[in-house]
Order: structure tokens, then sequence, then C-alpha cells
């Protein structure tokens, strides 16, 4: 203030504006400690605040990054559960073991039963690999809403991709295990016929011209669905507006990945639960007084004997099956394990989150709680000043 | 030897009496305004009285000797300096606070800080639900109908924001107006106060007072003004003749702007004329003409005018007129020429006091009725005829005059002549005449209209319409018989005082402040407003917030149809995606078009058909499809069997199809947001018409799941879900000037570039705007308080030179009451001593 003459009023004027920002700073405090912020907009500390907004959205990103992590975690829980079931207590201790009494069945009589069983229990393992968890079908790959797997009548074909035939030349048909109403018993190629059903042979060598099977194809495909989620590796997209696929999480399961499909060279699925129900078939087949064979199954076997020696391949090759589907069935833990590791990654990325934006946001109490005292202080203070600012002039001492 | 008056020490006590007294009537008129806002203390002026001069006797050992004190006058104490200095930073306190006004108002808008639920914003938290929605449904929601309902749900709250925002945008845009539109009233009001305080002090001093009452009150006013518009106040004295002197105060434009075409010390106060503010939808007075403003908000400056509307006028006016000599009165009536137009008169019965008329006054009369008929003849447009001062001629100035023919209203109502009307009643009781008199009556008595008149034609059916020309004539343009003249005396209107728009940067202040706030683009300024504002760009106002707000919401709708929508070979928008479905269907054949499995479209026979033109073979409404039960047999809705052959409630033929095509009710996309709730339009959408899609509003489309044909039988598919979470949380989206200002769209004609004001997600935006208004208000109110602090101080300092102090005037009190003591004592002594000299000597 520079002046050499200080007025009534001047004194005053001065003395309310020093009070009123007195009272600015009193309120500005308590104001703080009311609310428990730093700062109450974008005005009062720009870059915090613009801080504080981005830490958030970082904040809900990660944890709806964490809800869908455990959401497929238990999803693949619950895949893990049902596959348990299905490979353990199913293949392993009903089919497997059904295959190898039959084959060492001393006298077959319990051969019927036994394959019965393992009909039965090829249907129970199919109803396994139709689980639900939270309204969709785990092993249905991308298309949730439909139950993957059934067991329809479908002609039989050879691996030569020709339909079986009985003696009287009628296609012979089976039940079979479907994927999306698609029999897993495909072969890779088919035999091309004209329009009008007959065979058509290579000019040069005669033989028939196989072509690629398309339900083969289609089941193939299917193998590749998939249904990407965020689960915290960092999403970004192709510029065409499909994911970067590092930076997503595939949470589609297969069924078909962990049973197989196709059929082998002779002509006998890929498919455990397909060859449970092969399994089952054949010893269904066998005379339930001696276990013999004596009707012959065109394309399979002739007579008892071969009947026997199918039995024993075909067990051989569920086994070699189980072994696949054992493989699937450790990379469905190994995912689980990731899984459980990522969880616990996002949750300590939402503490630090959380912690960082306290940090911004809110205020220290000690030393806000001192800073509204200092202010309180000044503030009465300043109305004890006011009274003697109103001081007598020198009329008052006057005659 | 000196002169020695007997008397005349008696006349230096009193007048030492009456300085005493006058002083202390000045120190009691100070302490009683302590108080009075805008007082500035006074003070007596005292001389020193010397009578005398050369005095022919005089000797050099003569003792000459003062004769008392003379009070000359009361003087105010005032810095002017210190008054210049209060209201230059009085403009930046009203420059700031009103910006600061502006920002508070879109802080409360868009400032997201502290507010909503637990802190965390109101569109940051409805977009945050948005982005967890679609995310449930990427994960846990895809094939789920439910899902779309509750993300139409979440989206419906953001669309609202964002109408709501923009409505307050809008509100906030019309309150400013408002103030604005008050504000120029306010500055109005306060030019037309210093207009008329100029008038009283100036008639104040003229008759000898000092009028300092008077000038406090102007000082008051022209520091309200200066909050308004940085003005220059300048003290000039006006000599008005005869020795006399009177201050005349002039206040001019100080906004700074330097430029080539800035109005800078343009006046706004000259003397008793001042000007009145004009801006284009806000205040334009309908008897003037609307200015020629080329911006928005654009201030016109009206013509400098006086208390009763007159312009301007120059003292020393120099037009010319042309005056015949003395004329002689005719003594008997007949034809009177002047300048060479006779007109027939008449002669004078009785004077106005009944007597015969002297030949002065039958002269004036003659004079009178030439006068009367020259002026109400509609050729005589060059001139006009007014009797000279002493009566014995006729003065003719340059005038322009145009006749407008007339005609009577015969029902009470508006009679309009070129622009001017009159309401005349009774109409229909009026001739031609009485009404042509009655318009010449107002319209000459209005002060607006002066200097122009209005006569009447001799045909009593014209009104003719006349401007005088005050301008220097050139010899031989005179009437003949007349002489040219200077009239030198007449004040003549200042041809240099015109209405006057200011530039975009003329003023500065807080009128300047809520012109910012209503007209600034920020980075949307086109190369024309840069002309007019160098620094447009980095000026933020509603407009600014306004374009970005309906940028955002235009972006994220775009983004989120482009993503929902696909389009055919042809570029048409594709509303639907078919799949097979195989097995055996009875379908209804009522409108409907399906397709056998070799893909030929079937009529309601069953047979092959060709679709009509324009007719949608994908429609989901043209076939229902009945259930089969555990048997495998048909049911219908209530789960009975269904038995050949197939019929419908109306006894319609069904059909059982093989591998019919479906449409997936998942796959329908389609337009999600449009510019109304009644249709699906997403041309022009902007923040405050974005509307969920009328087809998504009642269901006819959904969220699409996936934008891949090959995904078309996978009921979970979610790849364009993820997709639309990618866009809404993630995606960086470019905004570029073009999107909301058609001034830079390509080949635009004002050569505006098209850049990129802004590249981030939508949260990023949302952030941006914020900040950016955060920013701009902190260095507003850093700016506010530095402003505020200093015109504090300015304050005191002022007061401390013109402010009332009590001790200084207790001290004065004392001082001149023993002054007044002193005096009596004096004249006591001088009374003792004549006594004396009187009484007792040489008795």
């Amino acid at each position: 203030m520079n002046m050499y003459r200080l007025t009534t009023n001047g004194m005053l004027h001065t003395y309310r504006a020093n009070l009123q920002h007195s009272y600015k700073t009193l309120a500005t405090a308590s104001q703080k400690v009311q609310t428990g912020r730093n700062f109450l907009s974008y005005a009062e500390d720009p870059a915090s605040a613009t801080l504080a907004f981005k830490l958030r959205r970082e904040f809900w990103q990660t944890g709806s990054q964490l809800r869908n992590n455990n959401s497929v975690a238990s999803t693949f829980s619950q895949a893990y559960a049902s596959y348990d079931l299905m490979e353990n207590k199913l293949l392993e201790q009903n089919a497997h073991v059904n295959a190898l009494r039959g084959l060492n069945d001393p006298n077959g009589s319990s051969r019927k039963t036994l394959g019965q069983s393992s009909i039965s229990a090829a249907e129970t393992a199919m109803q396994s690999m139709n689980a639900k968890y939270a309204g969709r079908y785990i092993f249905a790959g991308a298309d949730g809403k439909n139950a993957p797997f059934t067991m329809e009548t479908h002609p039989v074909l050879k691996a030569d991709g020709t339909v079986a035939t009985d003696a009287a030349g009628k296609e012979l048909t089976s039940t079979q295990l479907c994927y999306r109403g698609i029999p897993v018993n495909q072969p890779e190629k088919l035999v091309q016929k004209d329009q009008q059903g007959n065979v058509v042979t290579d000019p040069v060598t005669g033989e028939p011209v196989m072509v690629d099977n398309p339900d083969y194809l289609k089941l193939k495909e299917m193998l590749n669905e998939v249904t990407y989620v965020d689960i915290g590796l960092g999403m970004q997209e192709n510029p065409d507006g499909t994911p970067v696929k590092s930076t997503v999480y595939n949470s589609a399961l297969n069924g078909l990945e962990f049973l197989d499909f196709g059929v082998d060279e002779d002509g006998d699925p890929k498919n455990s639960i397909a060859l449970m129900l092969e399994i089952g078939d054949t010893l269904n087949k066998a005379s339930d007084m001696d276990g013999k064979w004596y009707e012959s199954e065109p394309g399979k076997w002739e007579n008892s004997s071969e009947a026997y020696e199918r039995l024993f391949d075909l067990t051989g090759k569920l086994e070699k099956a189980t072994d696949k589907s054992h493989v699937e069935f450790t990379e469905l833990t190994t995912k689980a394990s990731y899984l459980k590791n990522n969880g616990e990654r996002l949750e300590g990325e939402m503490d630090e989150l959380n912690q960082q934006i306290l940090d911004v946001e809110e205020i220290d109490p000690v030393a806000a709680i001192t800073a509204l005292s200092w202010a309180q202080y000044c503030y009465n203070a300043g109305l004890k000043i006011g009274n003697s600012i109103l001081s007598q002039s020198l009329i008052d001492y006057m005659n | 030897m000196s002169n020695v008056s007997t008397f005349g020490a008696f006349t230096m006590a009193k007048l030492g009496i009456y300085a005493s007294q006058k002083a202390m009537q000045v120190t009691g008129n100070n302490i009683t305004n302590i108080n009075t806002v805008g007082y500035t203390r006074q003070t007596l002026d005292l001389n020193s009285l010397y009578v005398g001069g050369a005095d022919r006797y005089a000797s050099k050992w003569d003792a000459k000797v003062g004769s008392g004190v003379l009070v000359s006058g009361v003087s105010q104490i005032r810095s002017p300096y210190l008054d210049i200095r209060y209201r230059t930073e009085y403009s930046n306190v009203g420059k700031a606070e009103k910006t600061l006004d502006g920002l508070n108002g879109l802080s409360q808008i868009f400032d997201e800080v502290g507010k909503g639920e637990d802190d965390e914003g109101v569109m940051e938290s409805a977009l945050q639900d948005m982005i967890e929605r679609l995310t449930h449904y990427v994960t846990e929601g895809s094939g789920e109908g439910t899902f779309d309902t509750i993300l139409k749900g979440s989206m419906s709250e953001v669309v609202n924001i964002f109408n709501i925002y923009a409505g307050k945008l809008e509100d906030l845009y019309n309150n400013t107006k408002e103030s604005l539109q008050e504000d120029v009233k306010t500055v109005n009001s306060i030019l037309s106060n210093i207009r008329s305080l100029n008038n009283a002090i100036r008639k104040a001093e003229i008759h000898g007072g000092n009028a300092l009452e008077l000038k406090d009150e102007r000082n008051l006013e022209i520091d309200k003004l200066s909050k308004y518009i940085r003005i220059n106040v300048i003290y000039e004295e006006e000599d008005i003749g005869a020795g006399c002197v009177v201050d005349k105060l002039t206040i001019r434009l100080n906004g700074g702007d330097e430029s080539e075409n800035g109005h800078d010390g343009i006046l706004l106060v000259d003397g008793k004329y001042a000007t009145q503010l004009k801006v284009p939808d806000v205040n334009v007075p309908e008897e003037r003409p609307a200015p020629a403003c080329t911006g928005m908000f654009d201030v016109t400056l009206d013509a400098l005018r006086d208390v009763r509307g007159n312009p301007k006028m120059l003292v020393d006016g120099s037009s010319a007129i042309c005056v015949s000599g003395p004329q002689q009165p005719l003594t008997a009536p007949g034809n009177l020429t002047i300048g060479g137009y006779t007109v027939p008169v008449t002669l004078l019965d009785k004077n106005a006091l009944g007597q015969t008329p002297t030949e002065a006054e039958q002269l004036e009369h003659q004079l009178r009725q030439f006068k009367e008929a020259y002026n109400s003849d509609p050729a005589n447009t060059q001139w006009r005829a007014t009797l000279s001062m002493d009566k014995t001629g006729i003065v003719f100035t340059a005038a322009d005059s145009t006749s407008e023919t007339v005609t009577a209203l015969t029902q009470d109502g508006e009679l309009t002549v070129n622009g001017y009307s009159v309401v005349i009643r009774n109409a229909a009781n009026k001739t031609l005449e009485e009404q042509l008199k009655e318009f010449q009556s107002v319209y000459n008595s209005d002060p607006n209209n002066e200097p122009n008149y209005v006569t009447i034609s001799a045909d009593k059916q014209q009104l003719i319409f006349t401007t005088p020309r005050n301008e220097p004539l050139t010899p031989g343009s005179e009437p003949p018989g007349t002489t040219l003249a200077i009239d030198g005396v007449k004040p003549v209107p200042d041809p240099d005082n015109t209405d006057v728009t200011l530039t975009d940067t003329d003023l500065y202040g807080a009128l300047q402040s809520t012109r910012e706030m209503l007209t600034e683009e920020g980075a949307f300024a086109s190369k024309q407003d840069i002309v007019r504002d160098p620094s447009a760009t980095a000026k933020r106002g509603i407009p600014y917030y306004q374009k970005i707000w309906d940028a955002m919401a235009s972006k994220l709708a775009g983004a989120l149809n482009e993503a929902n929508s696909l389009e055919d070979a042809n570029g048409d928008l594709k509303r639907y995606e078919t799949g097979e479905k195989k097995g055996q269907y009875i379908v209804q054949p009522k409108n409907y078009y399906v397709t056998d499995k070799d893909g030929n479209y079937l009529g309601a026979d069953g047979q092959p058909i060709t679709l009509a033109p324009g007719a949608d073979p994908d429609d989901p409404a043209s076939y229902k499809e009945f259930k089969k039960d555990q048997d495998g047999d048909f049911v219908d809705a209530n789960g009975n069997k269904l038995t050949p052959p197939y019929l419908d409630a109306d006894g319609n033929d069904m059909r059982v199809l093989t591998d019919i095509r479906v449409v997936r009710e998942q796959y329908k996309g389609g337009i999600l947001f449009s510019n109304s709730g009644d249709n699906d339009d997403p041309t022009g959408i902007t923040a405050k018409n974005l509307s969920i899609a009328h087809s998504w509003a009642n269901g006819s489309i959904h969220v699409m799941q996936s934008r891949d044909d090959t995904e078309l039988d996978q009921s979970t598919a979610n790849s364009n879900l993820l997709h639309m979470l990618a866009i809404v949380r993630d995606n960086n989206f470019t905004y570029m000037l073009s999107d909301m200002d058609d001034d830079f769209a390509p080949g635009n004609a004002g050569g505006n570039t098209d850049v990129q004001y802004f590249k981030g997600s939508f949260g990023d935006m949302l952030t941006e705007i914020g900040s950016t208004l955060g920013k701009d208000t902190k260095v507003i109110q850093d700016r506010l308080v530095i402003a505020s602090s200093s015109l504090v101080e300015l304050e005191v300092d002022r007061d401390s030179v013109s402010g009332v102090d009590l001790n200084d005037e207790a001290i004065a009190m004392m001082q001149y009451n023993k002054s007044y003591s002193a005096a009596c004592r004096f004249m006591t002594t001088i009374d003792e001593m004549l006594d004396k000299l009187i009484n007792g000597t040489a008795l």
C-alpha cells in the first residue's frame, strides 16, 4: 500500500478486503476437510483432475477385465469338472474297462451287458459334454445357445466315402454322435458322384475321383471358432476392425478338440464317444449265451473271430483316443492356471490404481485439518482486529 | 505615506471571519459526506487580497500591506492520474469477471469433478456404465435378447445426457445474450447520464457555480462505464464566448486496437453529446436503421446526439444563406416577388392588439404569406424560405425536398408517410387536409426529426418532406435578387458525426467479454474470423463448446451406426443376414418368401416364383416356424399336435419345407442412433437431437453380434460386440474441423484449411473438454485475483488523495475555529482602537 495518507474509509476498505480473503481461505480449507478432496473442480487443479479421471477409467477397465477373467475362469472350471467326469469316470472307468472285460471275459456271456453299459456310458458322456454354465453350453465353441452334441440316425459312411449298404443294397444307418447336426465320423474325402448319382472315375486310372468332404471341412472349420474376451492383455484392433489376436483371449471351448473327429484309415471313428458307441455296439451284438458273434456286420466283421479282432482293435484305439483327450484335458488345466494368475495380476493392478486415485484426489487429513485450524485462527484474529479498526479519531478528544 | 483606511481593517477582519466561516462550512461538508460513495473531499481556495496598484503619492518608504483574505472558491482534491489507473484496472476486472462468469456457467455443465455418485462424474459414469454393459454383453450376454435391451437402456442414458447438456448450453447462450442486452442497456444508460451531467455541469459553470457534487456523480458514472468499456477521459476547456470558459469532458474509446481498421480514440461522449450502442439481435431501436455489421453481436456506435436526440452540431458552422434585401410591404393586395418567386398576398386588417398594423407588421404578415406559399410549393425543392432576423426580408437556405401523395384514412389507424407513422383518431370524420395537418404537427414537433420538417402542398394533397442542406454555396447559385451570406454563427450538423461499426477487437472490458463468450469458436475460427481478430483461435466461447459437444455426439453415433450396419454389393444398407436351417419345418404361406434347398423362392403354392420388384425376401415376419415335440411331430403354440393337411387358424394351407432359409434375430443390424426418435435417419446428428433410432427403440433391429457371414450359425458369436467395445472404450478417433463446420469443408470458399484438432477416445475427449475449460478458468481466475487486488490498492490510493479523513478534518476544524476566534479578536481590537481614537482622543 503506497500512500502517504490513510483515511478512515481507506483503512476500512483494506480491512474488508483482507477479511474477505481470510474468510475465503477458511471456506476453502473447510470444504476440503468436509469433502475429503484435494480439489473440487477442474479449475482448481487441471492436471490432477485430468490424471484422476484417467486413473478412474483405467480402474474401471481393469475391474471389467477382472470380472471377465473370473467369468472365463469359472467356465473353464466347470468345463474341467464336466470333462473330468467324462474322461475319468465314463471313458476310463466305464468304457475302457467294459472293453477290456469284454475282451477277457472267459465265456463272453456278459458281453452283451457290457455292450449296453458302454452305449449307456457313451450317452452319459455326451450329456456330460453338453454341460451348461451360465446359460451356455460350455463345449459348443461359439454356438453356446445350442447343445453341441446329439445322437442322430445317419447313413453309415465307409472309409472310402461311400455309404455302407447291406446285402440287399439298402443303405445302412446307425445312431451316430453328431456335432451341431453333423456326424463326427466323417472321412476327409468323398467319392465324387455325378448328377445321376453315379461314381465319377478318373478316365486315366479308372479309380474313383475323391473330393473334399464338405461336412469334414465344416467340422474342421468349427475348430477355429473363437469367442474373444478382454482380460487385460492390452486389447487392440487391426485397421479392419478385427482384434489383434495376441491382445485378446479366446474363451471358446470346442468339444471336438477334446474328443477328436473323423475316421482313421480303417474307417473307425477317432472320436472317443463314437468309439465307445462302436465298442458298445460291437459288444451288444454278441450272443448273450456264449458271447460269440453269429451275425456278420457288413463292412466290419464276417464272423465271430473277426468281431473279436475288431473289438480288440477298437479297444486299442480307445486307449489312444483317451491318451489324446488327456492331453487336451491337461491343456485345459494349464489355461485355468493361466487365468488364475492373470486374475491375481489384475487384482494387484486394481489395488495400485485405487491407491493412485486416492493419492491424487484425497486430502492428507493431517495437513488439511492443520490448514483448517490455521485458517480459522487467522480469521478469528482478523475479526478481533475489526473492533480496533474503528478506532477513535481526534474528534473524539475535542472539547 | 501610504494610504491608511480608517475602516479598512474592519473589512479585513470581516473577510477573515467570512473565510473562517466558509472554511468551517467546507469542513462540515467533508465530515458529513465521509460515507458518501464517490465523494471527493473539498477545500476552500483562499487568496491574499491586495488592493492597490501604482500610488501617485507613494513613497518608497511606504509599507504596502495586504487587505485580508479572499475566498476564491471551493475545489476538489483529486488525482486524475489515479483515476486513469483505477479505470484501466477496473476494465481489467470487468473483463476477467465477465469471462469468469461465462466459464463458470460452462463449468457447471461440463466440469465432472466431484459430481455424481462416488465423485465418478455424470457423463463419465454414464459412459462407463455403457462400457460395462457392452463388456458384459461381449463376455456373457452374446445371444441373449435381454442384453440388447439392457445395453439400449444404458445408451439411452448417454443420449439423454448429451441432450441435456446441449440444452443447458443453449440456455447458457440465451442467458448470456440477455446479459449482453442488459449490459448494453446499462452502458447506454450510463452514457446518457454522463451526457446529462455534462449538461448540468456546463450550465452550472456558466452561471458561476463549480458543480462539485455533480462532478462527483459524473466520476462515479465514468467509473461504472470503465468496467464495461476501457475508456480515455479527457478534460478540456470550452470557450463559450464573452470570456467565459467552461470545462468540457470528452470520453474516447481506448480498447487498445491500434490496427488500421481499429477505432481507438473514437468519441463516446463529447461534452453535451453522447453516443448510444447498437447491437444486432439485442437492442436495435426500431426508429434507427439497422447497422451494417459483418459479424454477430458487432457493436455500432450511434452518431453523437444531445439529450433531445439532435445530432452533434459544429458551433462555427460555415453554411451559406441567401438573403433578400429589406422589402417594402405592398399597400394593396397583389403579388409579392422575392428571389424570382411570386406569391399573391393579402393585407393585414388588424394587428394582434386590434389596431391598425404598422408598416413593419404589414411587411411581416406579407412575408409570412410568402414563406408559407414558397415552402408549400412542391416545385421549390432546392431552397427553404424563412424570415430574416429583422423580419424585413426572406432568407433562403439550401434544402432537399421530396413530396409524397397521401391517401386519407377512412378509419382510425396509422398514417404512414415516408416511413413515419402518426396515429389518426376519428379518421372517418376528418378530411385529408385535417389528417395532413395532424401529421405535420406531430412530425415537426418530434425532436428526432430535426432538422427535417414537413409542409403541406398548396393543393392539400401532398406532404413535402424537407431536409436543409447546410453547406457552403458557390456564388451565382443563389435565387435571383438575393445576396450570398455566410451564416457563421449558426450551428450546423457535424458531417463527420455518423454511425460507426466497431471492429471485433475495438472494445475491451466486460462488454467485450460477454461478446466473446457468445461468438468465439476457438479452433473453429475461420480465416475471416482471424482477420477480424488475430487471436480468435485462442479464445473459446460457448459456440466452441457447442461444436465439440456436437462433434463428440456425432462421432459416437456415427461409429456405432457404422459398426452395426452392413452394406450389400450395391452399397445399400443390408439389414439382415440369413442362414440355413436344416430339417423339416411347417411355415405359414401368407406374405412370405422362402426358398427350398436349391435356393428357389417359393410362392404360396410351393412353386418357384419371381419376386415382385422391391420385395424383401429376407423379411423375418414372413414366416412362422412350428416346433416339433419329442415324438418329432409338429405342435402348435399350445403344444397340441398338428396333423396333415396342416392348416392355420384362418384355414390357410401351411406347407412343409425342408432346409429353409432363416433370419437370425441376433444378426438384424441397422442404425442405432438417429437425429430424431421417430425415424432412422443418421444424418445431421448433433448433441441436441441425438436419439435412439426408431427401429432399435421398437425392437425391429438389434445390436449385431457379428458382421462376418461365416459366423451366421454361431449363436454366441461376439466379434462385432467386441468391436463396439473397442470403439466406445479404446479406439482413437480423429476430430477434424470440417466434421462440424462447413467453413472447413473441402473446396470451401473461404480458403480455410481443414485440420485435426483432437485425436483420442471418447473418454479422452470428455477429459479434454473438462481440462481445456479448467485451464481457461484457472487462468482467468488468477487474472481476476491479480486485477482485483490491484483495484483494491488503487481504490485505497485514490481514497488517500480524495477521501475524507476525520483526523484531517478535526485539525481543520480546530484551525478554522482558532482563525475565526482570532479574526473576531482582531475586530474587537480594531473596534477598541477606533473607539479610543474617536471617543478618547483630543477631547
